[in-house]
């Protein structure tokens, strides 16, 4: 009794060893990421990226030949008309197909009770890989019934840059940062005019030096502001990261309107 | 439970926690969140940058921007001569490339050809045939296509003759039926003319015998009879103008209804025309479907035999190293050799370049430029640049997951806008990385000019 009692907490040791590992990671069993590149390159996908193509090449003919003789702001009126044409047709050709994709990756994740969903590239290592699953589901006839249930809350944040890059304070320095640019390659231009191919490399080098030191100038201070921000809302709000919004593709939780507040 | 056993107990309760205490150390992570609950992140961008193969890439990245400066900043020409000069340039330069591009793709096919026949002859060696295999297959092939085009043209010459033949007799059976039709609104005609001159002959009939009485009176005067004899002409004229316009009528009257008949009769024989017509056709395209079908099922049997004669051929090599080595050998003679002639050829197509830009440029008085070499150049450093990167990122993947899996981290992240509890692992994967030989061979000397499309392969094109 004595010795099988000890034995049996023995085991208990030794099975706590073995599922250290795994207790570790349950935090993060309910990552997901799927290839987009692999959706994107379905035959239907590609159909309609095809339709596209040819419909924005005759939209550019159909524009050049209706801009002729025109005054410019009835250019720019024409312009505007064409740019809504390729716009609708974008939405009509695309909207089905990702729906469709989206409903599948939403099913696949409420399945596999994932709470987060993000693009292949920019998971390094683990996570489940659902991109298998989603294009059978794509795949399937009829109609994807979506599922039932919401995902879990995730402790997965994602932030919408775009909403940050609208920001009167970040739209100075990307404008300061675009001049500068200008600048530096006209400069660049000119230099390079005449000069021997040595001579070029060392003007080369000068060039990305100096634009680096702008880029440090205009925009890191605003960069690093916005990643403390990210970074102290990931930690309020008990988060193990933040990616940004482009990457993640289905659930997570949404701190843009937190890191906004903190920046504004 | 006595002391012994409860000291026990203790002494397995502390180990357990020890154990669980050094599992988290030996994976580098806590169970309570210590180390980011299992998720990391790494700033990729900053560990390739560590890589020992680097600087190639940063190397490769200023030739390719010092070549686009260049290209931006070629001299442009000034005077109706160096324009000229240039025009013409470019214009030798595209003949030139025109004409690399054509040897080029004759010898991919030549050696591409000659790689399939040499490898059917031994396939057909290797399976005890005598001929390569799919020759005779082909002759048959072929032989099944012959006769059922035969046999489509003769039924589609049969269905046209017959064709022919309905509508002939259409025609015929259309003009006898107006001739008829004709005829007898002619008679009619010709009836109803006669009834009517003889009723103008009856009403004038008692006024003539009056007159041709007078006629006979012998005491008639000069001037009377000559009266008379005018007045008796005057009623044949005024009948015979009668009659005339009557038939004139007539005519007219048989020549619309003969017009009005020939037009019926021409919509008639159209209509038979186009239905004659869409009969042959729906019989020619059931023919075709049937023959398409016919033709699809015997070629598919040729096709399947084919199939199993190759995967035949293929099984028996498969199992002789010998025949292996020698389809190894006829591919590798055929690479090497259209290698050979591909790098003679373009060495001497650069040469040709070369030449032309040193030409023009001495008739503009300036140094023109190859902005197509250029460019090819550009492609083949930012192709390599692209290779070497992702030969660097698989490295830095793969120690990542060393990393991660010695810390216990069940995912890694990249491209992370900010961190909360997860793991920043770039350094120790800096350190990983930085330790890593100089392992992939640097090519960054050896930029080929030649146009991209050209990759030296015999059966590529």
């Amino acid at each position: 009794m004595h010795i099988r009692f000890v034995s049996a907490i023995a085991f208990a040791i030794v099975a706590a060893i073995a599922l250290a590992p795994q207790a570790l990671a349950t935090d993060v069993l309910d990552i997901g990421f799927v290839d987009q590149a692999a959706i994107g390159g379905l035959p239907q996908f590609v159909a309609a990226q095809q339709q596209f193509s040819q419909f924005r090449a005759q939209t550019a003919r159909d524009f050049q030949a209706a801009i002729k003789g025109k005054s410019q702001s009835d250019q720019q009126r024409i312009y505007g008309d064409f740019n809504q044409r390729l716009a609708a047709k974008q939405h009509e050709l695309f909207d089905p197909l990702l729906g469709r994709a989206q409903t599948a990756i939403a099913l696949v994740a409420a399945q596999k009770s994932l709470s987060i969903v993000v693009d292949k590239q920019i998971v390094i290592f683990g996570g489940q890989d659902i991109t298998k699953d989603v294009l059978t589901t794509i795949g399937q006839q009829g109609v994807i019934v979506p599922p039932v249930q919401t995902p879990p809350p995730s402790s997965i944040g994602y932030v919408d840059q775009t909403q940050i890059d609208a920001l009167p304070k970040a739209k100075a320095a990307a404008d300061a940062f675009q001049a500068a640019r200008q600048r530096l390659s006209q400069d660049l231009n000119k230099q390079l005019a005449g000069k021997s191919q040595a001579e070029q490399v060392t003007i080369v080098q000068q060039f990305n030096n100096q634009l680096k030191d702008e880029q440090k100038k205009d925009i890191q201070p605003l960069n690093d502001e916005i990643q403390k921000a990210i970074s102290d809302v990931a930690k309020k709000k008990k988060l193990l990261l933040v990616v940004d919004q482009a990457d993640r593709v289905y659930g997570g939780t949404d701190v843009t309107s937190d890191v906004l507040a903190l920046i504004k | 439970m006595d002391v012994d056993l409860r000291a026990s107990i203790r002494a397995v309760a502390v180990a357990a926690c020890v154990a669980l205490a050094l599992a988290g150390c030996t994976h580098g992570a806590s169970p309570f969140g210590s180390r980011g609950g299992g998720a990391g992140y790494v700033d990729l961008d900053q560990v390739v940058q560590a890589h020992p193969l680097h600087t190639e890439l940063d190397t490769l990245q200023a030739q390719i921007t010092l070549l686009n400066g260049q290209a931006q900043n070629a001299p442009v020409p000034q005077t109706d001569v160096q324009r000229q000069a240039q025009a013409d340039m470019e214009a030798q330069l595209a003949i030139a490339d025109q004409q690399f591009q054509t040897q080029m793709n004759a010898r991919r096919t030549y050696y591409g050809q000659r790689e399939a026949a040499a490898t059917a002859a031994l396939q057909a060696q290797a399976s005890g045939a005598s001929a390569p295999i799919g020759q005779q297959l082909g002759v048959q092939a072929q032989k099944i296509q012959t006769d059922a085009m035969k046999a489509f043209t003769d039924y589609q010459k049969q269905l046209f003759q017959a064709d022919n033949q309905h509508l002939q007799q259409v025609a015929r059976q259309l003009q006898q039926e107006d001739g008829l039709k004709i005829g007898a609104r002619r008679a009619q005609l010709e009836k109803q003319e006669t009834d009517y001159q003889i009723t103008l002959a009856k009403q004038s009939q008692s006024q003539r015998l009056n007159l041709k009485a007078q006629l006979e009176n012998l005491n008639l005067s000069a001037t009377d009879r000559q009266q008379v004899e005018s007045q008796l002409a005057n009623i044949e004229t005024r009948e015979e103008s009668m009659i005339n316009t009557l038939k004139a009528r007539d005519n007219a009257d048989l020549k619309t209804y003969e017009d009005g008949l020939q037009r019926d009769a021409a919509a008639r024989y159209n209509a038979a025309r186009v239905a004659s017509m869409k009969q042959t056709n729906d019989m020619l395209q059931a023919r075709q479907k049937q023959t398409n079908e016919q033709l699809r099922t015997q070629l598919s049997g040729i096709g399947t035999q084919y199939q199993q004669q190759v995967a035949n051929a293929n099984a028996a090599i498969a199992k002789d190293p010998k025949a292996r080595a020698q389809i190894d050998k006829i591919h590798n003679e055929n690479q090497a050799q259209y290698t050979i002639e591909f790098q003679k050829a373009l060495a001497s197509y650069q040469q040709t370049r070369k030449q032309l830009v040193q030409k023009y440029s001495a008739i503009a008085h300036m140094q023109l430029q190859d902005d197509v070499a250029l460019g090819n150049e550009v492609q083949a450093l930012a192709a390599q640049r692209r290779d070497l990167y992702a030969k660097i990122v698989a490295q830095v993947q793969s120690q990542i997951g060393v990393v991660a899996r010695n810390d216990g981290l069940a995912v890694v992240f990249t491209n992370v806008r900010g961190a909360g509890k997860a793991v920043d692992i770039t350094d120790q994967v800096v350190k990983a990385i930085a330790a890593l030989p100089a392992a992939v061979p640097s090519s960054s000397s050896s930029a080929p000019e030649g146009p991209s499309s050209t990759t030296p392969s015999p059966s590529g094109s």
